[in-house]
């Protein structure tokens, strides 16, 4: 991570004519928020004195209130590529302190980065990548999205057919231009979905990188005239959209998941983490597939990642392992999609992977066997009440992430799940209703 | 000047079709045409006309936000078309750096200069903004050998003539850029501190 200074920093947007500043932070349920402030106030917010009402962090406003204080990390500033440069605007990622400087308890970017030092302090440091699939969709003459794709294209197709090109193409440009590394970016298999590959970085700044992402990718397919959706599963009979994590754990210079002398060359511990992983697969799930849609992709067909399990090839199983050995050798967790927290999603991967290293857990044998053939047992939770639930009773991981952000998290879901069963649905209409 | 291609929007089929008619008169190709701020947008990326001509006034995402982006990423000019010219749409105007702002209804003999001289300033606009920027990346690039020259005279007790032949010769020698060998040096520094 680069370190610059406050003097650097206050130089360079001076000598890049920046305007505005917008200090960006995440809320507990993953959604990036920002207050735009002036270049003059930079300097008073470099000192963190920029403060704002706490519910904003939290997810939800009730008559409780306390402000917080934004701290932004000065290694995060980027000036946005696509504004003019007569007027420049830039952003700064914070953390959430309360009037004390101490950590908000509901600041998930701090818990990630408590979960980091607590794996370091045990010698492990984790690298993250990730593939993050978006469908982009046409707006219709008001400016609103539809759900008419921008293409009929299929798996990795060349334009003409792939429309989305020219802004896939924008978007990669304008994240190099921010500093990302995008190693891939190609047509997914459904029309109109995309995926991108930022390759593999330490924690904080794939977290941080993830959030940004999103962003830019809407902001860049707006200006196309289009919209880029991260819902899980837009359409019923397409496929849904993931966010593959690739993962690693090092020790210094050395990729612990790689032992040559073991079987299929993976050390104990990457079985270990493996096994960690699936010990709270279910309650993980809760916040890697936070939305009440989420648990439409996880449904049967051959690509959905519902098996609380590994596997080499097996598609069905939200733990993969590629063929790559050396220091290349990973594990791609490839049940979270992209409404996720990226902060509490990474930290709640780290924190149970860890656990399975640091008890030596033996993990199961890998599953072979289709969706189709899973007992109920070894599937992930099939809605988002159960997943909740699960959640709840995880102690383990309550620990990891703070029960005080456990619980705005499981009051924001909770709500929201009864929200969604207090509705009917069109669904049950069609099927009900004519009958009964 | 060769034909030049145009796409127009407007949400107004009749003033389109007057204008079309004017604008194939003059000369000019007609690329594409729009009724609104999205599809606009789409057939200017994907078209790459010379110049823009759009209403002000659209549905949805209106002209001058349209004209903002097409400015913002260097597409081409854009001639504006506007129902009033009342402050705020000038002020809009002015943020997205229109070309020309043309009242309605538009006579050929607004038409024609408007574009033409959109046309020629654009090229000249385009032109200079490449320099300053080469220019721009010349004097930083320039900025971090200086700091890296200094690291390298400082920690390896050389003259300046000797610091700057070291990074000259890293450069050649690993085929990266003086600016490049720079980066590195500074950063290495960094670790020492």
């Amino acid at each position: 991570m680069s370190y610059i200074s406050e003097d650097d920093l206050l130089e360079r947007a001076r000598e890049d004519n920046v305007q505005f500043i917008r200090l960006q932070f995440t809320d507990v349920l993953g959604v990036f928020k920002n207050i735009a402030i002036t270049k003059d106030e930079l300097p008073r917010a470099l000192k963190g004195e920029i403060f704002f009402d706490s519910s904003v962090i939290e997810g939800s406003v009730d008559n409780r209130i306390e402000d917080i204080y934004l701290k932004p990390d000065p290694s995060t500033f980027v000036i946005f590529p696509w504004r003019p440069r007569e007027g420049a605007v830039a952003r700064m990622i914070c953390d959430a302190v309360t009037s004390h400087g101490d950590p908000h308890p509901a600041c998930s970017r701090q818990i990630l980065g408590k979960n980091l030092r607590m794996a370091e302090s045990s010698g492990y440091v984790p690298r993250f990548g990730a593939g993050i699939d978006f469908y982009l969709l046409q707006l219709n003459d008001q400016g609103k999205p539809t759900l008419v794709t921008h293409d009929e294209a299929g798996y990795c197709d060349l334009s003409p057919a792939d429309l989305g090109e020219n802004a896939r193409r924008d978007m990669v440009i304008t994240l190099q231009d921010m500093g990302f590394d995008v190693s891939a970016s190609y047509h997914e298999i459904s029309p109109g979905q995309n995926q991108i590959f930022l390759k593999e970085d330490d924690a904080l700044h794939m977290a941080d990188n993830i959030a940004t992402f999103k962003f830019v990718v809407r902001t860049i397919a707006q200006r196309h005239g289009l919209h880029a959706s991260f819902m899980p599963k837009p359409f019923s009979f397409f496929n849904g959209s993931g966010m593959h994590l690739n993962l690693s754990l090092w020790n210094g210079q050395q990729n612990i998941f790689v032992d040559p002398e073991e079987p299929f060359g993976l050390s104990k511990n990457a079985g270990s983490f493996i096994a960690g992983l699936i010990r709270h697969a279910d309650a993980i799930t809760a916040i890697t597939n936070p939305l009440v849609n989420s648990y439409k992709r996880l449904v049967s067909n051959e690509l959905a990642p519902a098996i609380k399990g590994w596997s080499f090839q097996n598609r069905n199983t939200m733990i993969r392992i590629p063929d790559q050995r050396d220091n290349d050798a990973q594990v791609i967790m490839r049940s979270p999609d992209p409404a996720a927290n990226p902060y509490l999603t990474i930290s709640a991967c780290l924190a149970a992977g860890l656990e399975g290293v640091l008890k030596e857990i033996t993990p199961p044998q890998a599953v072979e066997e289709g969706l189709e053939m899973a007992p109920v047992l070894q599937k992930l939770p099939g809605n988002l009440s159960d997943s909740l639930t699960m959640f709840e009773n995880d102690g383990y991981l309550h620990n990891a992430l703070g029960s005080y952000l456990c619980d705005c998290y499981l009051n924001c879901k909770r709500k929201e799940w009864n929200r969604y069963q207090a509705q009917v649905h069109q669904w049950e209409l069609d099927e009900y209703l004519a009958c009964y | 000047m060769a034909e030049s291609r145009i796409v127009l929007v407007d949400a107004d089929p009749i003033l389109r079709k007057n204008i079309k008619t004017m604008l194939t008169k003059l000369g000019y190709s007609i690329v594409g045409e729009a009724v609104d701020g999205v599809s606009a947008l789409k057939l200017v990326r994907s078209r790459q006309p010379d110049l823009l001509v759009i209403g002000a006034e659209l549905p949805g995402m209106d002209g001058l936000e349209v004209a903002a982006i097409v400015h913002e990423d260097k597409i081409a000019p854009v001639v504006v078309l506007a129902g009033s010219h009342s402050q705020v749409l000038l002020e809009k105007a002015k943020v997205a750096r229109v070309a020309a702002f043309l009242m309605k209804p538009v006579e050929e003999a607004d038409l024609l200069p408007a574009i033409e001289i959109s046309l020629s300033n654009y090229q000249e606009i385009v032109s200079l903004e490449n320099k300053i920027k080469e220019m721009q990346e010349a004097l930083t690039a320039r900025k971090i050998v200086e700091q890296a020259k200094g690291i390298l005279m400082e920690t390896l007790n050389i003259g300046e003539n000797e610091a700057f032949k070291r990074i000259q010769k890293q450069s050649m020698n690993s085929r990266v850029t003086m600016r490049q060998v720079a980066e590195a040096i500074i950063l290495t520094q960094n670790f020492r501190k």
